[in-house]
């Protein structure tokens, strides 16, 4: 058997051009008898110029094209059948020279850059790695970056990924968000908020049933005592007449007979966090038929979720048919996002622009009841995301009085949209906290000394993190706070190319190459704590090592 | 969300129009404007997902994986944005995101300003001592971020490959872009804000003012345009999830939008449009009261009106209601297109950025300048 050397060599990046590689006298004879009557500049047959194809350098640019030179002389598609053939001895030497040629030619080129490509991180590693290194599972900067260019449909090639002050204003950004994110500003945990939000006292379902998509339910039953615009017919009230009429709130249920798209959106924006974390929802459902104003058993158990307004489904969940069933979940929430309910069973049908509206219309519904809110849960405080950034360093109150430049604080305010009144302050805004070091230098070198490894995912010499440390020092001395000096050491190294880029060096790689290898392959992430374990260990499941069944083979 | 078509366009071409009830509104400035009909953005469907394209022209704004490209104003806001305090202005009237019509050249869309209060604020008044040093220093505080990076990618360069060090030169590239930006705010923060007679507005909070909202941004957007703090000014109307303060109008906007023909829907609907008529008319009326070098400010401005939309209630993306008004041009036409093989609107950008002195003769889909729009 032949094998293609295609096959052998592929994986190729294009770059820089090589040193000029002489071209050997056998494949130049080779050409010269048994291809140039077709393929010189003169008659260049098939758009192919032998010449000036010799003439050139054997390089990346050319490398493919010999390649494919190699391979149809291999399978005998070249010389044509009907032209005069090499001797068998002629064309393996011909093969050889130029298989010898090009793999010498990939070796040069593999020990000068090594295998693989240095890349950033794409938008969805890089809020993965963001949301792992800080332990907040739900973090969303993915959206606040420039879509990813693909090469070859890929979006984890090099080529595809270029860098621009886009960007890198961007990474500042989110690097920013983050750690907003993740700093905790009062020594206490925030109160636990409670609610039971109503179906008819969100705006956007309130125009959902004026719209004539939705309807009011009471006792599984139509409940025409608040809103009896679907059954009443024309002429129809709008919603500034209908809250003028103190219509609304409606404590009922609603029963909805649409998927959620653009035009529809049953947008829960009564409530939205101050404190992003883990929120316990709970929520009552049940489907029915819709019958021209009866509400008839459902034929089939509906499907409904929740999600959250900026990042799709936080959960899927049953509506059976005319049983009011609760389910619960825990689902992490940031702050200012809306809670949105999706029938997620039914079609995108929209009743309200049929003729007779929901008077003549037969169709599924779901009805929803209440939705329960019950949150920030956090088993310790502060979270182990700020842990991870201030060890346990104290949060005290800053002295407003001191020269020292406040931390910048964002207003606890309740996150609503316009049209809503400012719904609740969960707690107001008290004295300025911040953490506090008695010996910053070496607080931070600690702190700093434990993060860049995790975040950089290969091991940080002591150089390296002096410098950073020098960046702690030079703003402490311009007066800013302890926590502000951190934050831009740790801003620093999220915009630094050590965090944004992968980077594997040449040779073999080394244990902590590797297991970042093998976690962004697997997890578009970086290593968890057992692979950095077992890498500082030098136990990264290699391939050779078959009595250590690979975890990530088995995940 | 488009407009009623019916309402809109004139039934003659050319220069002798009938004024239709909309353009009735603005039948004083008619020697200010041209008006065009069937003309769209070649390839640019999806409905609602338009308004994504109004200013880019990127083909299936509806599709999935759709990648959006330079609005028209980051356009000339990359070549001239520099010029003025303000590179580029991005606002939204109406629904509660902060979505808009402006994106930079990766596709990314520039959150909109909402806020006329924060817009007079930035151009008119001047901070305090206190508060433009703090605001240089975090100019500079940004900048010193950028010196330590650059260095660690100075030190991570030594390590690198010769194909590994090209990529890295786009960081080092991207550095210095960023740090020049950041050179030129700098120097801005320096310079004095002009002052202006308008005492700085209060926001309107009631989100239904739809009139009454883009009045007031109307007014800050003229002396924008009057001080040349900015050049560049993209606002959005969305009425989407709201129902207009206007008289006889009680349903939701959108929902209207879909009126099935239905009269007493059309009408409903003909009244929140007609009320954008006559804030165009009262912006136009200004711009032509303010002088500058003995031309009206409308004759120096170029000022576009149009939806994304031609028919709302199909969620046809063709044949898009667009007027130009100012700016210069040979204006009092109607300039009347194909309605089944529309003329490429891009055209049109292509002829306002050379009308702005940029070379350029293409945007996105264009296929020359816009055909019968002359300079006066």
């Amino acid at each position: 058997m032949r094998s293609r050397l295609a096959g052998i060599l592929s994986g190729l990046a294009i770059a820089t051009s090589l040193a000029n590689a002489e071209i050997p006298k056998t494949t130049r004879d080779f050409v010269e008898n048994h291809c140039a009557d077709c393929h010189d500049a003169d008659t260049k047959k098939g758009g192919l110029d032998l010449d000036a194809f010799l003439a050139a350098p054997l390089d990346e640019k050319t490398f493919s094209k010999w390649v494919r030179l190699h391979d149809l002389v291999n399978d005998d598609e070249m010389p044509p059948k009907k032209k005069s053939q090499p001797t068998t001895e002629e064309r393996a030497a011909f093969l050889k020279e130029v298989t010898g040629s090009l793999i010498t030619n990939e070796l040069t080129r593999r020990a000068a850059n090594g295998r693989s490509t240095f890349r950033r991180l794409n938008r969805t590693e890089y809020e993965n790695t963001l949301r792992d290194l800080f332990d907040l599972p739900g973090l969303a900067v993915r959206d606040m970056l420039p879509e990813d260019g693909r090469a070859d449909g890929y979006d984890k090639v090099a080529a595809g990924l270029d860098l621009s002050h886009v960007q890198l204003e961007k990474y500042l950004e989110a690097a920013s968000k983050a750690l907003d994110a993740a700093i905790a500003t009062q020594p206490e945990r925030p109160p636990l908020f409670q609610d039971r939000l109503y179906p008819g006292d969100q705006y956007m379902i309130k125009i959902i049933l004026t719209g004539g998509d939705g309807v009011c339910l009471k006792d599984l039953q139509y409940d025409p005592s608040v809103f009896p615009q679907p059954l009443a017919g024309k002429p129809e009230k709008g919603l500034r007449e209908l809250e003028q009429e103190k219509l609304f709130p409606y404590r009922g249920s609603v029963g909805l007979f649409r998927h959620d798209d653009d035009a529809f959106h049953a947008d829960f924006a009564r409530f939205a966090p101050i404190q992003a974390g883990f929120y316990r929802v709970r929520v009552s459902v049940w489907s029915f038929l819709w019958d021209k104003g009866q509400v008839l058993p459902s034929p089939t158990t509906q499907v409904a979720s929740l999600n959250a307004s900026d990042r799709g489904v936080l959960g899927y969940f049953d509506a059976p048919s005319l049983k009011p069933t609760e389910h619960e979940m825990i689902v992490w929430l940031n702050r200012g996002e809306h809670l949105v309910f999706n029938c997620a069973s039914l079609v995108p049908r929209c009743v309200g622009e049929e003729k007779g509206r929901a008077a003549q219309a037969t169709t599924p519904g779901i009805a929803i009841d209440w939705l329960d809110v019950e949150g920030p849960l956090f088993d310790t405080w502060p979270t182990p995301a700020h842990q991870r950034l201030f060890g346990d360093l104290p949060l005290t109150q800053f002295d407003k009085k001191s020269d020292i430049k406040p931390p910048l604080r964002i207003p606890q305010g309740q996150h609503a949209p316009a049209n809503l009144p400012n719904y609740k302050l969960d707690y107001p805004n008290q004295p300025i906290w911040t953490v506090t070091s008695s010996a910053p230098e070496q607080d931070a070198e600690k702190l700093l000394r434990d993060f860049l490894p995790r975040a950089f995912r290969h091991p940080v010499g002591d150089e390296e993190v002096a410098r950073y440390v020098g960046l702690v020092r030079g703003r402490l001395a311009a007066k800013v706070t302890f926590e502000e000096a951190m934050r831009n050491a740790y801003q620093a190294a999220l915009c630094s190319p050590d965090f944004l880029f992968l980077h594997e060096p040449r040779g073999p790689l080394e244990d902590h190459a590797l297991a970042s290898r093998l976690s962004y392959f697997l997890w578009d992430s970086l290593p968890d704590a057992e692979l950095t374990k077992r890498r500082r260990c030098g136990q990264t499941a290699r391939s050779s090592d078959p009595a250590r069944p690979s975890r990530a083979h088995a995940e | 969300m488009g407009l009623i078509a019916d309402n809109f366009f004139p039934k003659e071409t050319g220069l002798d129009w009938t004024p239709s009830p909309y353009l009735e509104i603005i039948q004083q400035h008619r020697k200010d404007f041209t008006l065009f009909s069937g003309t769209s953005h070649p390839a640019v469907d999806g409905g609602h997902a338009a308004e994504l394209a109004f200013l880019t022209a990127a083909a299936h704004p509806g599709a999935g994986g759709f990648k959006n490209s330079i609005s028209l104003d980051q356009f000339a806001a990359e070549q001239i944005g520099s010029r003025t305090r303000i590179p580029s202005l991005t606002i939204l009237v109406g629904s509660e995101n902060r979505h808009s019509l402006s994106f930079t050249r990766s596709g990314v869309m520039i959150p909109a300003e909402k806020s006329a209060a924060a817009i007079y604020r930035r151009m008119f008044v001047q901070g305090t001592p206190q508060e433009v040093e703090a605001r240089v220093n975090d100019l500079r505080e940004g900048r010193s971020v950028l010196d330590f990076v650059n260095d660690s990618a100075k030190r991570m360069q030594r390590d690198l490959g010769p194909r590994d060090r090209e990529r890295l030169d786009q960081y080092f590239t991207s550095v210095r872009d960023l740090e020049g930006q950041l050179v030129e705010a700098e120097a801005w923060e320096h310079r004095p804000k002009p002052k202006v007679s308008m005492a700085e507005p209060k926001d309107i909070t009631e989100n239904d003012l739809l009139v009454q909202r883009l009045q007031q941004m109307f007014g800050v957007l003229r002396l924008a345009l009057e001080t040349d703090s900015t050049r560049l000014i993209t606002l959005f109307i969305n009425p989407f999830s709201m129902v207009p303060k206007i008289d006889g109008v009680t349903h939701e906007t959108h929902s209207i939008t879909h009126h099935g023909n239905r009269p007493e829907t059309l009408q409903e609907l003909g009244l929140i449009e007609a009320a954008h008529f006559r804030v165009l008319d009262e912006l136009l009326t200004g711009l032509k009261a303010a002088k500058e070098d003995n031309e009206t400010l409308l004759d120096r401005t170029q000022v576009l009106f149009g939806s994304c939309m031609g028919n709302a209630n199909a969620h046809d993306n063709h044949n898009l209601p667009v007027l130009i008004a100012g700016g210069g041009y040979k204006h009092g036409q109607h300039l009347g297109f194909d309605h089944k093989q529309n003329y490429p609107l891009p055209n049109l950008f292509v002829s306002m950025l050379q009308r702005m002195g940029l070379e350029t003769d293409k945007f996105a889909s264009s296929t020359g300048t816009m055909r019968g729009l002359d300079v006066a």
